[in-house]
């Protein structure tokens, strides 16, 4: 499981606040380059008419090579000692020794210079079908596929504009959208770009994808619905305001929250609205859908429960958390658990929208904004404030005394 | 000091943020427009402050021949009846010696909620936007109007201005106004007193467009266009409503102080009186070669 605070992600065992690895790693000497790029190097290598004994020893030395310190040297002079095989051109020879360790530089100032750089995480990660690999994108919009089980990069790319929302994942391919008014589709295996569609505005929010269709908004009021080769299925462009919110489809709709105050239902079909919901102000927080009520809540601080079909509420009327609510609420525990931006945490019935006594909890001097994470068993939530702290707190009965751990910076 | 940044945000930096957001929304969600109209409508409403300050100026310029006359006369020798007399001098002028400081001062509030405001509404980041929604009024026409676009022609309101195109205009439109607003001295010196402060005088000229200019390339483009407009239309005011005498030779010379031109008269000392600004531009009060300002026709002097 990962969880992210700013611009540092950590990889937690299920079950425990114990991280298996934090990205960006402490100390870069140590931290590999990318599995691509050791790819290519070794590419070259093989090359080069060398002994295959050098080969092996400068593979070795690739193997070992780090986005920063004294294996990029060591690489280097390895390449620099090496004695072209008899018989040889040696003016293509020291090319190829040029062009070796000139893509050494290249790959590792690249690599580090896009760790020292990641700015913060916002958005969702990706995890690959075989659950090997996780895709990330921090606001500076570099992609990291990083593996699983050591945090280590299997590649990274540069998509060339800051990304806000975050990265879903469809067999093979990647999908995000970017403050640039682009949505990518890029390739999982090697980052390569297969296309991009050009959105009328910023595009903040995660896409979501639902059979073969890709549901994307922008800040512009738009939500587009694009087919798998980026083309336009339609456009509903009934917003008034911008969208932030990760759309959710369930049956023949596709729920939205806007910058307009507004949820909308909007027909899978051909995008035509169904129902609108007001709110005091903008839904920005992903809705939450179970047995076709639609949980959404509010940057007015209260949380609307509505008929997903008819947009009729639920709840006799909308639970007041008391401070906006940016976060993305879940289910968990059999019920439903929202965060205030003041540290509030409640738990309420899904079927009266209230909170019983013990459905309280208070993290004192935090703001939490970043949507709860629920772990896979269902039971736990964990919560990441502003506050380099996760808290992981008990869905299943009343709520008790969140365990904490400190995260490390 | 939460309660004091609670005050000021709910007195200037909400009230601003609102109305900029508006503007913005009226003139179709251009914020860079939004800013200019801001910061006419501010001129506008400042007006009676800045006119004061023109006055207080103009007044204090005309005052020191006879300022330079009780210095001579009381400097180092008697320094209690130097300051009695200065101050029945100013009082009989009308002059508050701070009197050209109070307006600007007065104007930092707005400048600093500008910055916040701007700060707060192009903040591209989505903590940013959060925060901004709750501090726009529950207006849906407010509120559906985020978020703004930060672009006005090539510049990113939101970033320090890059191509520094801003900062020149913030620069040399304060420079022009600065000029204005210290009209060329037209006496000699007569003291080694009076002669440090028309130095000073001309190096305010020149260190308020450089202190504006470093801030400018530092803060948001947004504020520099604001002070850009802002100077822009001081000058065009100022030169409209305070009468077309200005010298545009002198104002763009590079002469840290202009040379003394004539050794002023004791009968113009005495005729110098502080400058009635409010008086129709036909009778405007014209600095004259021969020393204190003058009416140059039929004005009514104020004893």
């Amino acid at each position: 499981m990962l969880v992210a605070h700013k611009a540092n992600l950590y990889a937690l065992p299920e079950g425990s606040s114990n991280e298996l690895w934090q990205f960006p790693p402490k100390t870069k000497d140590v931290y590999p380059v990318s599995e691509q790029t050791r790819d290519r190097l070794n590419t070259l290598v093989d090359a080069l008419p060398v002994a295959d004994a050098d080969k092996t020893k400068l593979k070795q030395k690739v193997a070992d090579l780090t986005v920063n310190g004294a294996t990029i040297t060591g690489l280097k002079d390895a390449v620099d000692a090496l004695v072209q095989a008899p018989g040889g051109d040696a003016a293509a020879f020291k090319k190829q020794q040029d062009d070796l360790k000139t893509a050494t530089d290249a790959a590792t100032s690249f690599e580090k210079g896009a760790l020292d750089k990641l700015q913060a995480f916002y958005g969702d990660f990706g995890l690959s079908s075989d659950g090997k690999t996780v895709f990330v994108v921090p606001f500076r919009g570099i992609i990291f596929a990083l593996d699983v089980s050591t945090g280590h990069t299997r590649w990274v790319r540069d998509s060339g504009d800051q990304v806000v929302g975050g990265i879903a994942v469809d067999g093979n391919t990647l999908y995000f959208g970017t403050k640039g008014k682009h949505v990518f589709a890029v390739d999982a295996t090697t980052g390569e770009r297969n296309w991009q569609f050009d959105a009328k505005g910023q595009v903040w929010d995660t896409p979501t994808i639902d059979g073969d269709t890709i549901y994307v908004s922008s800040l512009d009021g738009s939500l587009y619905a694009l087919d798998k080769s980026g083309k336009q299925k339609w456009v509903f462009r009934g917003v008034s305001s911008g969208i932030g919110a990760r759309p959710v489809v369930a049956g023949d709709f596709v729920y939205i929250g806007a910058f307009d105050n507004k949820l909308y239902a909007v027909s899978t079909a051909d995008g035509t609205e169904k129902w609108s919901l007001k709110g005091g102000n903008w839904f920005w927080a992903t809705p939450v859908f179970q047995d076709s009520v639609l949980y959404a809540a509010n940057l007015d601080g209260k949380v609307y429960a509505v008929d997903a079909r008819t947009g009729t509420s639920k709840w006799a009327h909308p639970f007041t958390v008391g401070s906006a609510i940016r976060s993305g609420p879940v289910i968990a525990g059999g019920g439903l658990l929202v965060a205030g931006r003041n540290g509030h945490i409640f738990k309420l019935d899904l079927a009266s929208g209230t909170s019983d006594d013990g459905g309280t909890l208070v993290l004192p001097g935090v703001e939490v904004l970043a949507d709860l994470v629920k772990t896979a068993t269902g039971e736990s939530v964990y919560v990441v404030p502003s506050t380099a702290t996760l808290y992981e707190i008990d869905a299943t009965g009343k709520l008790g005394t969140p365990g904490s751990t400190p995260l490390p910076q | 000091m939460d309660y004091v940044s609670f005050i000021f945000h709910l007195v200037f930096v909400d009230p601003t943020t609102n109305l900029l957001v508006m503007l913005a929304r009226i003139l179709g969600g251009n914020y860079g427009l939004a800013i200019i109209a801001f910061t006419l409508l501010m001129k506008v409403i400042t007006w009676p402050l800045t006119m004061s300050q023109y006055r207080q100026s103009r007044a204090m310029q005309a005052i020191q021949p006879r300022m330079q006359e009780i210095q001579k006369k009381y400097k180092g020798k008697d320094p209690k009846k130097l300051q009695t007399e200065q101050m029945a001098l100013y009082k009989e002028a009308g002059v508050n010696p701070l009197g050209c400081i109070f307006p600007m001062v007065a104007q930092m509030p707005i400048w600093i909620a500008l910055y916040q405001s701007i700060r707060l509404t192009l903040g591209d980041a989505p903590e940013g936007l959060i925060t901004l929604s709750q501090r726009l009024y529950p207006i849906p026409f407010v509120h559906s109007a985020v978020p703004l676009s930060n672009q006005l022609l090539f510049w990113n309101l939101g970033q320090p201005d890059s191509s520094y195109m801003l900062v020149f205009v913030v620069m040399a439109s304060m420079y022009v106004q600065q000029k204005m607003m210290t009209p060329r001295p037209t006496v000699a010196a007569i003291t080694p007193q009076a002669q440090q402060q028309q130095q000073t005088t001309q190096m305010m000229s020149w260190m308020m467009p450089l202190m504006f200019g470093f801030i400018s390339l530092n803060v948001p483009a947004g504020l520099a266009l604001y002070w850009a407009v802002s100077n822009i239309s001081g000058v065009v005011l100022q030169y409209l409503f305070m009468g077309r005498t200005f010298d545009w030779k002198y104002m763009l010379s590079l002469s840290p102080a202009p040379p003394a031109t004539a050794v002023q008269s004791g009968k113009a000392r005495a005729e110098a009186r502080p400058a009635r600004l409010d008086r129709p531009a036909g009778e405007s009060t014209e600095q004259t070669g021969d020393g204190g300002g003058r009416p140059k026709r039929g004005g009514k002097k104020r004893r």
